[in-house]
């Protein structure tokens, strides 16, 4: 058996070692193997591939010891100067070629034309960059028509003339002009320009000069921004202040403008942000804070206006200060200047009750065949109501609900918001309050009395003490005055004194700027059926702690009515 | 004696397997029909012309269809939609003012799979005359002007949105055929169309005995339609006004009534105001349950209900009857594809609501355009009035404009046609027509426009580039530029 087994052995040995040498003849044939993970060029590669555009360039990445970075793996945007472009900076320093720029100016140079992240002009804005150049400023984007042919121009100096190059490392736009870093400090910008010589004076008389002179940091090395809206002499000349000392005499109270106390200083303190904010991201955000202890400035764009303060104060549009746009949006080492084409200061404001009807929303005012009609319940969706969001799963309506024709239900307007607030279906809701002057004040939630789940308020994200809400859902004191019902914290707040309708106090809170704040409602337990009802939300009353708080009611057609005598 | 047998048997199986061979080596594909077996009977010429209609309706290969592109293209660039939460990048973009080559929206290619298909239908269906005798000559002459006239609409879309595109009116049937074909400019294009659209008017039937398929096929009233929104287009306003009178002077069509007009032409369909529309049914429902229901990719602008149809706050009893519960609902969304009646909406099996793309309205209106550049001012008031009364358009909106205030008419028939045909992808070409004619006089139209709607963040970047008249025209798309190399960039987005 063995001996006829042999033969099949050798062709079998013969056949494995043809394989064998086979595979060694083919594998040696075969000498292609990538070494690299991509074939696509990296940034110095476009600009190698492209001396006819990019060879000064290149020479100034080579000089400053910045091509490494650039030729590695990573996520940058360059924007890249043509040839011409470096020869006209080179022109403009008065110098031949680029060997002979300082190496420390040339790094400077690079960092600024290089951002550690990968940006397409599909991120571009009318502002600053969302990060700023390895440099440390921020550049801005924009676009300007020459003569009928539109360019993107990135911080002022440079028209993008091909944008979004990818390269396997990041994005290149090729720019018309070399960019150069701001120099000077916003305070340096003031003193540079003798039509804010005005301005100036205030800077320096209340002690802001400093400040707004230094390049300050932040514990993490960023730098710490300031943004000034200032405003110049011909500014101050229309509002009837011919110089530094008029304006002095007219807000300088205590005399002492270098005192925190004094409106003068507060005036300066109040034209400076504590960040960098191109009008881009003044319009993009309703208020900003100033350097004025809890004073902010609130913005808005109207046509093509930005308008500072331009408020909705007790029914009355204001028309605030409009920036000058021209003279807007200049960067410095340390921040931004603006400038304002209206003279604006803090305006004083004394508290007043706002008896917020939580169902008046914009938008539903809009909703003509049913705001404030008979009988109509209108489903709302999340999205629908700028002002208004709310939690839970994201197909969870609210309703706007009016009386029916036949009602004598005392809801204020005769209508209401109801909201299923409960841990499981929308455990909270958040609204955006009316304009609230800074100041104490009493909060009073005021709704149709029945079995609700356990609710907490919270404004600005500072929860309010009492609960509300509950089941059994408790009532109005019987057989006490008004005043004691007050003491209590109750209170009937519809014209007809309905003793289901009720005003509950839920704290007091501090309101520390004069702006919108955020009200929200909380539910605490989840109760369904008759033991856990939707709330039925009428208004929210914020009443300064020393004004009357009972009074006046408010009848269905909003009309009020005062404590009798 | 039994090997004999089983020789002559194993001969026999042989021979049967040599015969099977010769099929296995033929060439034709079992599971489709070719053209040349195509092509014959004018059952097949029907065929291939009703699958340049179902083209129309969507694709599927997951291309964004006609439809789709057509509100799309007609209105996110304007300033009557904006996108809602879940609008997509691409979408954003264009809103933001920062349109890319590699933006989808871009993306022509379901609007030529569509020519195509129409020209292969006109480079054959000639054949069948010769292999079908029972195909008339009318009735060939009856698909080549369907044909051409939804190739030429085609084209009016491609043309008002990209200016300059490859003009293809050859089938592609073979490798040989040229595919790498250069743009051709504005003018080649709308000369290319006026010419087909002649030789299609004298072609096109009047009537299909059919009343759903007078509106949902090409009649002569829908070549006279689009030759009026081309020659306006082309600011050659007597032959406008011509192609406008032979749809009026019809009898044919009319305005509906008021209380009608959501109804009848937005519910139903089909209404005697209508003269060419998409026919979305049960077994092919429209694009828009997606866009404006389920996800709200968009939303009406607030401006719309706000300042173009205006709030009567003292009656609100008082509206425009196009307003709210009609074209839109004051929460924002687009009704006019989404509503039952004024309060109903449409379940996802019921969004079947036509794609409008001429009616009887819009034909007036353009007309009053043509007439208020032409010296007709007072007859155009007279249209626009018309338009105004029949939609009970609120007072606000009225302007006492001069016949003679050739600009202030042209603001007052684009306010007009913003409120009757909302939504029904025409604004952005109606603000485009109206900016560029006579070398942009009234470029004014597109940046207040801009002012009003822009995202505030980027306004003036927006502005700034609308300055610039490439920047009106969508670039062409970068995979498109990547397989046909004789394609040219649009300059504006080479920056």
């Amino acid at each position: 058996m063995e001996r006829k087994i042999y033969p099949y052995r050798n062709l079998l040995t013969t056949i494995l070692l043809g394989i064998f040498i086979g595979g060694i003849v083919m594998q040696c044939n075969d000498p292609d193997i990538d070494m690299a993970t991509t074939e696509d060029v990296v940034i110095t590669g476009y600009f190698e591939k492209e001396p006819s555009r990019f060879s000064e360039f290149m020479k100034v990445l080579e000089l400053s010891g910045n091509s490494g970075f650039l030729g590695a793996y990573g996520t940058y945007t360059c924007f890249a100067p043509t040839n011409e472009a470096v020869q006209a900076y080179l022109q403009k320093k008065g110098v031949s070629s680029v060997d002979a720029l300082d190496v420390n100016e040339l790094k400077k140079l690079v960092r600024f034309h290089v951002i550690q992240d990968t940006l397409s002009t599909a991120a571009f804005t009318d502002g600053k960059l969302v990060k700023p150049t390895m440099y440390g400023q921020y550049l801005t984007t924009g676009a300007v028509n020459v003569e009928g042919t539109s360019f993107i121009r990135v911080n002022r100096q440079a028209n993008i003339i091909q944008g979004n190059v990818h390269t396997a490392n990041g994005i290149i736009h090729v720019i018309d002009h070399v960019m150069e870093p701001a120099a000077l400090t916003i305070a340096q910008m003031l003193e540079q320009d003798p039509a804010y010589s005005i301005f100036l004076q205030m800077v320096q008389a209340t002690g802001f000069y400093e400040k707004l002179n230094t390049v300050a940091t932040n514990p993490d090395g960023t730098t710490k921004w300031l943004t000034v809206i200032a405003q110049n002499n011909t500014t101050f000349a229309n509002s009837g202040f011919a110089s530094y000392q008029s304006v002095k005499n007219r807000y300088s109270h205590t005399g002492d403008p270098a005192n925190p106390g004094d409106s003068l200083y507060l005036f300066v303190a109040y034209r400076i942000l504590p960040d960098i904010k191109y009008i881009a991201d003044l319009v993009t955000a309703p208020s900003h804070t100033t350097l004025a202890p809890l004073e902010v400035i609130t913005t808005r764009l109207d046509g093509e206006d930005v308008r500072i303060n331009a408020d909705l104060f007790r029914g009355v549009q204001e028309p605030g200060a409009v920036l000058d746009r021209a003279l807007s949006d200049f960067a410095a080492t340390n921040g931004v200047l603006h400038a304002s084409r209206d003279n604006y200061t803090i305006k004083i404001r004394i508290p007043y009750a706002v008896h917020w009807d939580l169902a008046d929303q914009p938008e539903l005012r809009l909703m003509t065949n049913d705001f404030r009609k008979p009988g109509r319940t209108v489903n709302i969706s999340l999205g629908t109501l700028k002002d208004v969001t709310w939690g839970g799963a994201a197909t969870n309506t609210i309703q706007y609900v009016t009386n029916a024709a036949s009602s004598s239900d005392p809801y204020v307007w005769g209508d209401r918001l109801t909201m299923n607030i409960r841990t499981g279906v929308i455990p909270w809701i958040e609204f955006v309050t009316p304009l609230l002057v800074k100041g104490k004040y009493k909060v009073w939630i005021c709704y149709r009395r029945t079995n609700f789940n356990d609710m907490q308020a919270f404004f600005d994200g500072d929860p309010l003490p009492r609960i509300f809400g509950l089941n059994p859902g408790p009532s109005y004191p019987s057989g006490v005055t008004v005043d004691e019902a007050e003491a209590q914290g109750w209170k009937l707040y519809t014209g007809s004194a309905n003793t289901s309708w009720l005003g509950r106090q839920i704290g007091t809170i501090d309101v520390k700027t004069t702006d919108r704040h955020k009200f929200r409602i909380v539910g605490l337990t989840n109760r369904g059926g008759s033991t856990g009802n939707p709330f039925l939300s009428d208004m929210v009353h914020f009443i300064p702690i020393d004004k009357d708080q009972v009074y006046p009611r408010i009848n269905v057609d909003g009309t009020l009515v005062p404590r009798p005598n | 004696m039994a090997h004999k047998y089983i020789y002559k048997l194993l001969l026999i199986i042989l021979l049967a397997l040599c015969t099977a061979c010769e099929s296995w080596l033929a060439l034709e594909p079992q599971d489709a029909i070719t053209r040349q077996e195509f092509w014959q009977t004018k059952e097949q010429v029907q065929a291939a012309m009703i699958g340049c209609y179902a083209s129309l309706l969507g694709t599927t290969d997951n291309q964004r269809s006609i439809a789709e592109s057509m509100f799309l293209w007609g209105e996110m660039r304007g300033d009557m939609i904006v996108p809602n939460t879940s609008a997509v990048a691409a979408e954003l973009e264009v809103v933001n003012g920062n349109i890319l080559a590699t933006n989808a929206l871009a993306n022509w290619r379901s609007f030529y799979k569509t020519i195509n298909y129409c020209n292969t239908l006109i480079k054959f269906a000639p054949d069948v005359l010769r292999t079908d005798p029972t195909f008339k000559q009318s009735q060939l002459n009856a698909y080549l002007a369907e044909a051409l006239t939804i190739r030429s609409l085609l084209y009016f879309y491609l043309v008002r949105t990209f200016r300059e595109v490859p003009l293809k009116i050859e089938p592609t049937v073979s490798d040989q055929d040229e595919y790498a074909i250069a743009k051709s400019t504005e003018e080649e294009i709308i000369t290319r169309i006026l010419a087909d659209l002649r030789q299609a008017e004298e072609m096109a039937v009047l009537s299909y005995g059919n009343h759903a398929a007078n509106k949902g096929r090409v009649t002569r009233y829908t070549v006279n339609a689009l030759q009026a929104d081309v020659y306006l287009w082309a600011e050659d306003y007597e032959h406008a006004i011509e192609a406008c009178n032979e749809i009026i002077n019809s009898g044919q069509f009319g305005l509906v009534g008021g209380g009608e007009w959501f109804a009848s032409q937005f519910v139903s369909g089909n209404s005697n105001e209508s003269i060419f529309e998409l026919q979305f049914d049960v077994q092919k429902t429209n694009p828009f349950f997606d866009m404006f229901a389920t996800n709200r990719r968009w939303l009406a602008s607030p401006l719309v209900l706000e300042e173009m149809y205006t709030i009567d706050f003292t009656n609100p009893e008082n509206k425009d009857l196009r307003a709210d519960g009609a074209s839109l609902r004051s929460d924002g969304r687009i009704w006019k594809y989404l509503g039952l009646d004024a309060e109903r909406q449409r379940t996802v099996n019921e969004s079947y609501a036509h794609w409008i793309i001429y009616r009887y309205a819009d034909i007036l209106l353009l007309k009053a355009e043509a007439l208020a550049q032409t010296g007709g001012g007072a007859e155009a008031l007279q249209i626009i009035d018309q338009v105004r009364t029949r939609g009970n358009a609120l007072e606000a909106t009225e302007r006492g404009i001069d016949p003679d205030d050739i600009s202030g008419l042209t603001d007052y028939i684009l306010e007009e046609r913003a409120r009757e045909l909302a939504f029904e992808g025409k604004r952005w070409f109606d603000l485009l027509r109206n900016a560029r004619r006579d070398s942009y006089s009234r470029l004014d139209i597109l940046i207040s426009m801009a002012v009003k709607s822009a995202p505030p963040e980027r306004q003036q970047s927006i502005i700034n580039k609308l300055l610039d008249s490439n920047s009106h025209y969508l670039p062409i798309f970068y995979s498109e530029l990547l397989t046909n190399k004789n394609l040219v960039q649009n300059p504006f987005y080479l920056r």
